[in-house]
């Protein structure tokens, strides 16, 4: 497939990028390892009248620890963030998702930032234009119905970030700077909750830093796919416990991950939250397998998950 | 191919017969030499052969034809008897699985895949083409299948129809089986084939053993396979 015609531009700062922004009116896409992007492209899922490559951007390719705070640009390659120590001795959970995601030769192209804002998913969505044109479109493509459950009015596409939900579970922050200005946030903010439009950030903002609490943490990456090799999650759960209490975040089901803040790790405390997952997934027949079987697995993965994070402890 | 080429050979040898004087008969080939096996000081290299051929406008080309002994009357449904191919190879997969009995989510530790395959003629290549069979046929049966929405393919890309991939595979061990068939050429009878078509087969006898049941439809994803666990359950109560 090839791509449509775009300008290409390239920023050297963020201000350079917001100028940019402006100067073309909106119609543009921010682009960073471009592995999340360049298919929507391909596909004419997005036809933005300009790419601006945020890959120049050297600000946004730093990790540094400072203040109690582990900063990370979102330029930061998967890779890149996989192979840091700190990360490594400080978050599991992070390292896990990390590991998890997609492949090492993505894990080399991806970077954190975008990974965070990549588009949801669904198997009626991401096609060719042709086959699109044969279905019909979609809600999230501008059409009037959603071709997975009919008469549906909102848009259930899948959210598979993997390491949105560790650093949920982490609770992270996010920085973001716009044409209106800088903010900064808790990372599950990012999310509408919509599947048409994902993400609640305001138009032309830029994510430039993740920053988490550097404090010393168990815990666990749970992820369901077909194949270990290189696929996306299925239904996913990052556990990270400090001391007595757990925040649990569980995806890869709707358009936002979900947050259980659990006080307290006992046996029931656990199997009734994780309980709560059942009625709380929203699936629908949108990926490979089905959605009640996907419904089902996020408990399992959830004490999985918390298990496997209280064993390490020990 | 084994024809084509002793074809090819005989033109060598006609040529090298001519020009060295000596009868066809007499004539070998080794180290891109022609010569006469009864007086070794009558040779010739090849290349000059293949000269000379091209120089008489009759460069050294040749097919070769093979039709094995069947029996062409014999046909699928209305005729399923008579010979129907030249010779036969045999295989045996042993699949080892073990099942989550949470998720059903499968893993194969273990395949062994023997085969019996004529003549191994490249035993790397043969290898290849067993651990090749388990996984387009072993492994793809847990991963592989078509989704459909009414006339619409779901997956026609390769992140949704899922090709096993290297990291995927089990730790194989690939038993070469020689017999030396009297019909194939140099014995050779063929390689892979027969993997490729029981391995999906010690996949799913392994699968029924664990769960105890039987099924009917490939792919064996986890969720297909998690009720087969908990029906296998019931089955047995
Ligand atoms: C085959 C395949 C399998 C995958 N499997 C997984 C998986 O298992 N788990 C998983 O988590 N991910 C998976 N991914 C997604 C992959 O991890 C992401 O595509 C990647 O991390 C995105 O990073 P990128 O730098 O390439 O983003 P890009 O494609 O460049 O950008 C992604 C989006 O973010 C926007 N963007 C990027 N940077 C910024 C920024 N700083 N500010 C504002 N907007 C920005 C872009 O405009 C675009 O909309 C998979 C991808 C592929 C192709």
């Amino acid at each position: 497939m090839i791509l449509p015609d775009f300008e290409y531009r390239k920023a050297e700062t963020v201000a350079d990028a917001i100028g940019l922004y402006n100067e073309f009116a909106g119609n543009v896409r921010y682009l960073a390892g471009g592995t999340d992007l360049m298919p929507l492209l391909k596909h004419r899922l997005s036809t933005p009248a300009v790419v601006i490559d945020l890959k120049g951007i050297l600000d946004l390719s730093t990790i540094t620890a400072q203040d109690g705070w582990l900063t990370i640009g979102a330029n930061v390659t998967l890779f890149a963030l996989k192979q840091n120590q700190t990360i490594r001795d400080y978050f599991p959970v992070f390292y896990q998702s990390l590991e998890a995601t997609a492949c090492e030769t993505l894990q080399m192209r991806g970077t954190i930032g975008g990974n965070l804002l990549q588009d949801t998913r669904c198997i009626e969505y991401n096609k060719s234009n042709d086959w699109r044109v044969a279905r019909g479109f979609c809600l999230k493509m501008g059409g009037k119905t959603c071709n997975v459950v009919p008469g549906a009015r909102v848009c259930l596409s899948n959210y598979c970030s993997d390491n949105a939900l560790a650093l949920i579970s982490l609770s992270a922050t996010v920085k973001v700077i716009g044409p209106g200005g800088e903010r900064a946030m808790a990372i599950e903010e990012i999310f509408s909750g919509k599947g048409s439009k994902p993400f609640a950030l305001e138009p032309g903002e830029i994510l430039t830093h993740i920053r988490i609490p550097m404090e010393k943490s168990k815990g666990a990456y749970e992820k369901l796919r077909v194949r270990k090799s290189i696929d996306y999650p299925l239904v996913a759960v990052a556990a990270c416990l400090k001391e007595d209490n757990a925040r649990i975040c569980v995806g890869g089901i709707g358009p936002a991950p979900r947050v259980y803040d659990l006080k307290g790790l006992g046996t029931d405390r656990v199997v009734d939250a994780s309980r709560s997952t059942y009625a709380d997934a929203k699936a629908v027949s949108n990926t490979t397998l089905s959605p009640e079987y996907r419904k089902r697995m996020a408990g399992v993965l959830f004490r999985r998950a918390v298990n496997k994070a209280l064993k390490e402890e020990k | 191919m084994k024809v084509a080429c002793e074809n090819a050979r005989q033109q060598i040898v006609a040529i090298a017969a001519e020009k060295l004087g000596v009868p066809e008969a007499d004539i070998a080939l080794k180290d891109r030499l022609v010569y006469s096996m009864e007086n070794p000081e009558k040779k010739m290299r090849l290349s000059w052969v293949v000269r000379e051929a091209f120089a008489r406008a009759q460069p050294i080309a040749a097919t070769g034809t093979f039709f094995p002994h069947i029996d062409l009357k014999r046909e699928w449904i209305s005729r399923p008897w008579g010979q129907m191919a030249g010779t036969f190879s045999y295989a045996t997969s042993v699949a080892e699985v073990a099942i989550d009995p949470e998720t059903g989510e499968i893993t194969v530790p273990h395949f062994t895949a023997a085969h019996d395959c004529g003549r191994a003629i490249n035993p790397m290549a043969v290898e290849g083409q067993m651990e090749g069979s388990v996984q387009q046929a072993g492994m793809a049966a847990i991963t592989e299948g078509n989704l459909w929405d009414g006339g619409h393919l779901l997956n026609p890309d390769l992140l949704d129809y899922k090709v096993p991939l290297a990291c995927d595979m089990p730790e194989i061990d690939a038993i070469i089986v020689e017999s030396i068939d009297p019909v194939g050429p140099f014995g050779a009878k063929e390689g892979g084939i027969a993997i490729r078509m029981n391995a999906y087969s010690a996949i799913a006898c392994a699968v029924s053993q664990a769960t105890g049941t039987l099924f009917k439809e490939f792919p064996l994803t986890p969720d297909k396979v998690l009720e087969l666990v908990e029906n296998g359950k019931e089955e047995t109560r």
